[in-house]
Parts: C-alpha cells; sequence; structure tokens
C-alpha cells in the first residue's frame, strides 16, 4: 500500500481526483472487506464502500488531521457498516451467497481451492451471523482485518474496555455456540 | 487469581497477543499449575481464532470506483452550472453540523443580536439627553439667567469662583 501523503490528501481536498484515486486505491480493499463481513452481500458491499469514498470526497475539505487518514476512513467504514447491519439486522438472516465477490487470484488446483475457501468462507460467514453488528465490528477489525485494540477503540470511538468486553461476549458466544454443538453431535 | 479471570484475560488480551508482560506471566504461570485453564486455551483458540485464520480478503470490483467517478463528475457539473452552490453548501454544512455546535452557534448569534440592539438603545438614549440638554441651555439663554448647566449649577473652577 503506497504510503498516503498529506500533500495528496490536500489535492484531493481541493477536487483533485487522480489524488483522490490514490487514497481509494490505498484504501478501498479494507474498507470493501470490512463492509462485506458486516453486511453480508457482495451488491449491499458495494454500495457501502462506494458511499465512504463519496462521504470522504465530501469532507475531506474538513479534514483537521486531528487523527489519522486510516483512522478516519476506518472510522466512517465502520459507521456505515454498522449502520448498514442494524437496518437489516434480524429483517434478513438467510445465507447470502458470495457469488460476485471475487477471490484474490491464486494458482494450481483452482478446484479444490475453491471449495476449500467456500467452506471457511460459510464458516466464518455462519459465525458472524450469531453476532449483533457491534459485536461483529470488534471481531471483523480484529480478527480478520488485525486491528490493535487501540486502533479498534479509536475506530469505533469507544472506550479500550468496552472493546475488550465486546470481544469477550462475542467470544463466549462462539464459544457457546461451539458445547453446543459437540453436545449435539454425542 | 481466579480461573474465571485467568480465563476472561484468555479470552482477549491473551489470545490476541494484546497482554502486557505482566499480566502474562501471571496467566503463564497459572497455565502451568491449572489443567482446566489449559483445556479452556485449547478450545478457545480453536473456537474463536482458528475459523477466522483461513479469512480471503477480496479485491473490490472495478465498478465501485467508476461509480464514485460518476457520482463526483455529477456533483461537479452541477457545482459549475450553479452560482448559488457555494452559498447552498455552506447552509448544508450548518445544517449537518452536529447539535452542540448548532446550539453554541445560535447562542452567540443570539449575544451578539443583543449586544448590538442593546448599544443602539443606549446611543439613541444618549442622543436624546444631548439634545434636550442643549434645549434647556438654549431656553435659560432666551429667559436670560444664562448659566451653563452641569448638574449643580456652575463649572466648579478656580475662574468660576474668583468672579463669584
Amino acid at each position: 500500500m503506497r504510503e498516503i501523503t498529506d500533500d495528496i490528501i490536500e489535492k484531493a481536498a481541493l477536487g483533485d481526483e487522480a489524488s483522490f484515486e490514490e487514497i481509494y486505491r490505498a484504501y478501498s480493499r479494507f474498507v470493501y472487506n470490512v463492509a462485506l463481513r458486516m453486511v453480508r452481500e457482495p451488491q449491499a458491499a458495494e454500495e457501502v464502500t462506494q458511499d465512504v469514498f463519496l462521504v470522504m470526497f465530501r469532507k475531506l475539505k474538513t479534514f483537521q488531521y486531528k487523527s489519522s487518514l486510516k483512522t478516519w476512513i476506518y472510522r466512517i467504514t465502520i459507521n456505515m457498516s454498522i449502520n448498514h447491519a442494524k437496518r437489516s439486522h434480524n429483517k434478513n438472516r438467510e445465507i447470502y451467497a458470495y457469488d460476485d465477490a471475487r477471490y484474490v487470484s491464486s494458482e494450481g488446483n483452482q478446484i479444490f481451492q475453491d471449495v476449500d475457501k467456500e467452506y471457511h468462507e460459510n464458516v466464518i460467514r455462519k459465525l458472524l451471523d450469531l453476532l449483533n453488528p457491534d459485536q461483529r465490528a470488534c471481531i471483523v477489525l480484529r480478527n480478520i482485518e488485525g486491528l490493535s485494540y487501540e486502533e479498534i477503540a479509536q475506530s469505533l470511538h469507544i472506550n479500550i474496555n468496552t472493546v475488550r468486553s465486546r470481544l469477550k461476549r462475542a467470544r463466549e458466544k462462539l464459544l457457546s455456540l461451539r458445547k453446543e454443538v459437540i453436545h449435539n453431535e454425542m | 487469581m481466579k480461573c474465571r479471570d485467568i480465563q476472561d484475560m484468555i479470552l482477549t488480551d491473551y489470545l490476541d497477543g494484546q497482554i502486557d508482560p505482566k499480566k502474562k506471566g501471571i496467566v503463564e504461570s497459572h497455565l502451568k499449575e491449572c489443567a482446566a485453564c489449559r483445556e479452556f486455551l485449547v478450545t478457545a483458540t480453536e473456537a474463536v481464532i482458528k475459523p477466522f485464520d483461513h479469512s480471503e480478503s477480496r479485491v473490490p470490483p472495478e465498478s465501485i470506483w467508476q461509480g464514485i467517478q460518476d457520482v463526483i463528475h455529477r456533483e461537479q457539473e452541477v457545482e459549475v452550472s450553479n452560482p448559488f452552490y457555494d452559498v447552498l453548501e455552506r447552509m448544508k454544512v450548518l445544517l449537518t453540523m452536529p447539535r452542540t455546535m448548532r446550539a453554541m452557534a445560535t447562542v452567540a448569534v443570539v449575544l451578539l443580536i443583543t449586544v448590538t440592539l442593546f448599544k443602539g438603545i443606549n446611543y439613541r438614549q444618549q442622543q436624546i439627553a444631548r439634545a434636550s440638554q442643549e434645549e434647556m441651555e438654549y431656553l435659560s439663554y432666551l429667559s436670560g439667567t444664562s448659566e451653563m448647566l452641569d448638574g449643580n449649577g456652575g463649572y466648579d473652577t478656580d475662574i468660576e469662583a474668583y468672579f463669584l
């Protein structure tokens, strides 16, 4: 990922499309993947990603450099994803197909790899479905995107101990699911 | 430390590698002696960490950027064709600013208006007072009892005292 300098941010804030595209190229993968995990449907994730960058483009003029651009983008992404997820929470809990999503290109035995990936994706999706949007956001940022507790706290605008308690509750749910599955198998 | 506290730490800071060295030492020395917590560590790793190890990072479709560009171009066209766009945007900023900021801005505007009005009224009253004083002086002059009024009937100066 190319580092985004203040110069690029300033140019983008003045409406320079090439500079804004640099910001997009640097962060779109993070935004899209977080949105995909949060809202489940590829089409909704695409809409959230587009909305995140449009909000950024409009608000770059007022970006205060109080937080880093990265934290600011994380925050917009998470807020918009959580809002979207809360709107659709409980409304539709069916499992969505990831048919439109693109895997990272890989070589080798594509069929077996795809089957394997599909299996893992299915597991992750089902586990995330168990959690409410706030807990899901913490798990996605920590387990999938690898953010530190400090970064999660800044992105969600919450206390670091709230991050801990959300992670703890989310993981307790996952643990109780495991116990349930083992109990049913026996 | 109780097993419950150790397990809480395992479930968060320890599994995530975010634990400080002192607490890490406490957890690890507890683990050496407690089979139940060792088992909990294995189960927790299997249930809450490993499933996410295989998550795939996906490449966003190029259509997203194209969509963004389309919207930006449309907005820029509106900006160029509408001379009031800038004013409208500023008003939009005012309307979308946080409630506390809006409240503070309103208080500031009300204060400014109050101070301006008060100053205006005060100035007007001063003008009226000055005009009536001038009128009094003029009337006194006409009636022959000319004294430049200063509130106590004289200037209160040394020259005045000399003549009086």
